[in-house]
């Protein structure tokens, strides 16, 4: 009796211990570094964003909207393939980002984290479409990048949000946009 | 070695099956779900308990032309095809615990609407209660 007893206020020690809480992804965690562009606009972009959940009650780490135009922001700045990205619905060209799905898995040692984007990049001065696509991509996250678990799923979906907005920025440039 | 990969395992579970209720849902920008009157639910590879027909009944009860099958193109012309994905665990008995329905463009693939229950043990429903819920945070409730 006395053994159950210990092992289970242990269990409670060390969910205490390695549960932690969610925290949401981080823009930083997201961005694309070091994406080479051959293209440069000099033209001004607005990045609208929509999909995303705060992380909350399910006590799942999320992606906000906030979250993910940041780090698209700074991705694309980064790269260089827009010269300025404004704050307001401005500039010459406006990406819209819609982030349709983000499949998390529910318990395990690897969490993989699958990411479903929809694009759509519209040329403001006329309001046509000028690239519009869905990318999927994916990242996994392993105990040796985190024991605990939250941290895990935070990972990857850090990891997976970050290789869409490569994908989505090399899927720009070869656009050739002035 | 068994007992301690066992042990992180329920750490993991337990660290992450936590929580209250939640149900969201979101649109692509421009979406009009008012023009959609045939559906295509394509089945969940490896599900086996009828998600899909529980899907297309409770679509039916909407008003939608609805039908399923394995494929991921429709077999026939349709305004919308319909993908989800379920989670279970086990708490005494099985329950659904989250449920995940997109809404998308059958030409392109693109996701144009979204919604999600989640539902830990405490806060167990059933998954027809469940398929509804998610329904009518995409479409609405049924008139």
């Amino acid at each position: 009796m006395r053994v159950p007893t210990l092992s289970l206020l242990a269990l409670f020690i060390a969910i205490a211990l390695l549960g932690g809480c969610a925290t949401p992804s981080r823009p930083g965690g997201m961005t694309a570094q070091g994406v080479s562009v051959s293209h440069r606009s000099a033209e001004a972009l607005s990045i609208v964003v929509t999909g995303g959940k705060s992380t909350s009650a399910t006590g799942m780490p999320q992606i906000s909207d906030a979250d993910f135009r940041e780090a698209l922001k700074q991705s694309i700045l980064k790269a260089g393939l827009f010269n300025q990205v404004v704050e307001d619905q401005g500039g010459h060209y406006r990406l819209e980002a819609y982030i349709g799905s983000l499949s998390q898995p529910m318990f395990g040692f690897s969490f993989t984290v699958e990411m479903e984007v929809s694009y759509r990049l519209v040329d403001l001065s006329n309001n046509s479409t000028v690239w519009q696509k869905t990318i999927k991509s994916s990242h996994t996250a392993t105990t040796s990048d985190s024991i605990v678990a939250v941290t895990r799923l935070q990972l990857a979906n850090e990891g997976a949000a970050k290789k869409n907005i490569e994908s989505a920025i090399g899927d720009m440039d070869a656009l050739a946009l002035r | 070695m068994k007992t301690g990969l066992s042990f992180v395992l329920i750490l993991s579970v337990a660290a992450l099956i936590v929580g209250c209720a939640n149900l969201n849902s979101s649109r692509a920008p421009g979406a009009d779900l008012s023009k959609i009157k045939t559906i295509y639910v394509q089945k969940l590879a490896g599900e086996d308990w009828g998600a899909d027909k529980l899907i297309v009944t409770a679509l039916e009860t909407r008003g939608y032309q609805a039908s399923s099958g394995i494929s991921a193109t429709p077999p026939t012309p349709v305004d919308a095809t319909l993908t989800y994905e379920d989670k279970w665990m086990w708490d005494m008995t099985m329950y659904m615990i989250r449920l995940t329905i997109q809404i998308r463009d059958p030409s392109s693939g693109a996701i144009i609407a979204s919604a999600e229950s989640y539902r830990p043990s405490l806060e167990r429903k059933s998954p027809e209660f469940m398929v509804n819920e998610v329904l009518d945070a995409i479409f609405g409730k049924p008139k």
